[in-house]
């Protein structure tokens, strides 16, 4: 689903921090997984996803490094630090709090069906 | 990063995906390494994305796709720049700032350099024909006396190393070997003395100044200099001569060439180079030094007295100068001929060759006009220069005691010259030590003639004076004698069968009349404590 460019901003690093933390992942595979887990729901697109990555990196958060997979096709993986960890846990408690608010605000009618 | 599998890859591609990837990456404009890495990640996503189709337009069309989620390529390749950027740790951020800094600065120098370095000096004047029409004041070749010295250099003898080692001494106190020796080498050097006399006669002196180069810095003071210790061999070997008229009894004739003696030095004085005025400085206190030694040792004749005191006072009385500039600002007016524009209006900017002249002593200042180029113009320099030797010769003029009873912010001369250039500074001699040696010699030609002006009153009319009032009153001095230290006349006392005339001296205390002491511990004249003794001579 295409959402307001302005909305997905502010979420999409805590997006990008919470699937890698399951994992290191490159950039196509990474964009896959947040389509998959979100249920199709988010999409990150690309011109967004790797100046992301590369700002993420540039904070510290997650680290990327070159490596050759089964197919010995180098990719650059990306992984979330320990830093990283720290920032989504925090994200992840304002984000349940925003959730909390809006609910309250549109008087439930945010909640899933 | 690519490797053989990234190669093959790229090349399956569609051309769009290519032809955007290396848009972005023109638009990304960084570092060759972080290109390749980006454009390897970007080739392997594209990949990727469009390993599932089959079929070549399928391909194309998703790539299609794919090229419009990316977006504009250079947007993206600005986001991307600016990401990698933050990516770089912090001491080559700051040493990248610096750099661009550093880069600012040069440029910014370079810019405001080129006035600096564009244009020209006009060399329109020849400061060395300037300057020896300047010493030459208009006079015919005949009245000077430079001709008669440097003849008088060539003829002189060196001096036997052994009088050398007695310079103390006069020929009485030597042995019959001693004195022969004397004798022979001034009889070797007869011609020498006989040309400084006929030198002394000539009513000026000046030097004609050349240059091998055309620079006067670098070699005018060195060939002027040449000359210089010629000439103070010469005066010793005056002084020699002088001493043994004396100690012979031919009194009168030791009188003339002291008086001689004291007209070479006098004649280096009061024009040319700084340098040759102080050498002239230097002989005429020899010379006055011998007058008080033979009227100290010997029983002068009162008509011998009456002609010395004439011939010093008429001698004395045409020069009232010692030290005279003017010649030396010839080195400035050069450099600022040489580096300097000339707009033909007398004034002109400055040019990179200027720029050590404009240095001055005030670091802030300096830093001030290098940063934003403000340079004083061509006017300004001349003023500044004018300046500069105007206070210097206000310290000239002013005694020892009043520079010394002036506020202490007025003693620094400085102040008043704002740009004065440190090379100027470094360049001239100290003002005060300058000043000392002129009054020195200005002192002493008022105490010689006080001191003869009190032997003739005594050997007529059998005892020295009360007071100087009563060799004025005698008519046998004109005016009293100023101690430059007390600004004062010179203190005069009677005694039983003589007289004490002393300066406060450098210490500008009156100390009784107690003279100052040097190293070897005996009396001597114009030391940092007691008073300078001028009668009877220090050492007696």
């Amino acid at each position: 689903m295409k959402f307001e460019s302005q909305l997905l901003k502010g979420i999409a690093p805590a997006v990008v921090l919470e699937i890698l933390s399951g994992g290191q992942m490159y950039g196509y595979e990474l964009s896959r997984a947040i389509e998959q887990r979100s249920g199709d729901i988010l999409t990150l697109g690309k011109g967004t996803l790797y100046p992301l990555l590369y700002n993420l990196e540039a904070k510290k958060l997650v680290k990327g490094k070159w490596e050759k997979n089964q197919s010995a096709r180098k990719r650059r993986y990306y992984s979330i630090t320990g830093k990283g960890k720290a920032e989504l846990a925090k994200q992840k408690v304002q984000l349940k709090e925003m959730t909390a608010g809006l609910n309250l605000l549109f008087g439930g009618a945010l909640a899933p069906a | 990063m690519t490797n053989e599998h990234d190669k093959k890859d790229s090349e399956q591609l569609p051309g769009s995906v290519t032809e955007f990837i290396g848009r972005l990456l023109r638009k990304m404009r960084y570092r060759r390494k972080v290109l390749e890495d980006v454009k390897a990640e970007l080739t392997s996503h594209f990949t990727d994305e469009l390993a599932d189709c089959t079929e070549e337009a399928q391909k194309t069309e998703r790539a299609k796709q794919l090229i419009a989620d990316f977006g504009d390529p250079k947007l993206l390749g600005i986001l991307m720049r600016r990401a990698k950027k933050r990516c770089r740790p912090l001491w080559q951020k700051a040493m990248v700032r610096s750099l661009q800094v550093l880069g600012i600065c040069i440029l910014y120098l370079l810019v405001c350099s080129i006035p600096l370095l564009v244009g020209k000096p006009t060399l329109s004047v020849d400061y060395v024909e300037w300057l020896n029409e300047l010493v030459r004041a208009g006079r015919e070749e005949a009245e000077n006396a430079r001709p008669y010295y440097e003849k008088a250099c060539e003829l002189n003898v060196e001096m036997p190393k052994w009088l050398a080692d007695n310079m103390s001494s006069w020929p009485s106190d030597f042995n019959d070997a001693g004195s022969k020796l004397l004798t022979d080498w001034l009889d070797d050097s007869r011609g020498a003395v006989e040309k400084l006399r006929e030198g002394a006669r000539c009513a000026g002196y000046w030097a004609n100044y050349h240059t091998d180069e055309t620079r006067l810095d670098k070699d005018l003071v060195g060939n002027a200099m040449k000359i210089l210790p010629g000439y103070r061999r010469l005066a010793f070997t005056m002084r020699w001569q002088i001493r043994r008229q004396a100690d012979d009894g031919n009194v009168e004739a030791a009188m003339s060439d002291a008086i001689a003696l004291s007209k070479f030095g006098s004649h280096l004085q009061a024009h040319g180079l700084l340098i040759e005025q102080l050498v002239g400085i230097a002989i005429e206190a020899l010379a006055h030094g011998e007058i008080f030694s033979i009227l100290e040792r010997t029983a002068v004749h009162s008509h011998i007295l009456n002609s010395t005191y004439q011939q010093l006072e008429e001698q004395f009385g045409r020069q009232e100068a010692v030290i005279s500039l003017e010649a030396e600002k010839v080195f400035w007016y050069d450099a600022i001929q040489r580096g300097f524009t000339d707009d033909g209006q007398g004034n002109g900017r400055l040019l990179a060759r200027g720029l050590p002249f404009v240095v001055t002593e005030n670091l802030t200042d300096n830093l001030w006009n290098i940063v934003s180029f403000n340079f004083p113009d061509r006017e300004e320099m001349v003023a500044e220069i004018e300046r500069y030797y105007a206070e210097f010769d206000n310290v000239l003029s002013a005694t020892p005691r009043r520079l010394h009873d002036k506020p202490a912010d007025e003693r620094q001369t400085n102040h008043r010259v704002k740009i004065a250039p440190v090379l100027l500074k470094h360049n001239t001699p100290a003002y005060t030590r300058v000043s000392a040696l002129t009054w020195r010699v200005k002192t002493d030609r008022q105490t010689l003639l006080t001191v003869i002006a009190a032997l003739r009153y005594e050997k007529a009319k059998g005892r020295y004076p009360a007071d100087l009032n009563g060799l004025i009153e005698a008519g046998y001095l004109k005016t009293l004698p100023l101690d430059p230290y007390s600004n004062e006349p010179l203190v005069y006392r009677r005694t039983d069968d003589n007289f004490i005339l002393y300066s406060f001296g450098p210490n500008l205390k009156d100390d009784g009349g107690i003279s100052g002491k040097g190293i070897s511990g005996k009396n001597k004249q114009w030391t940092d404590e007691g008073d300078t003794v001028f009668w009877p001579l220090p050492g007696h």
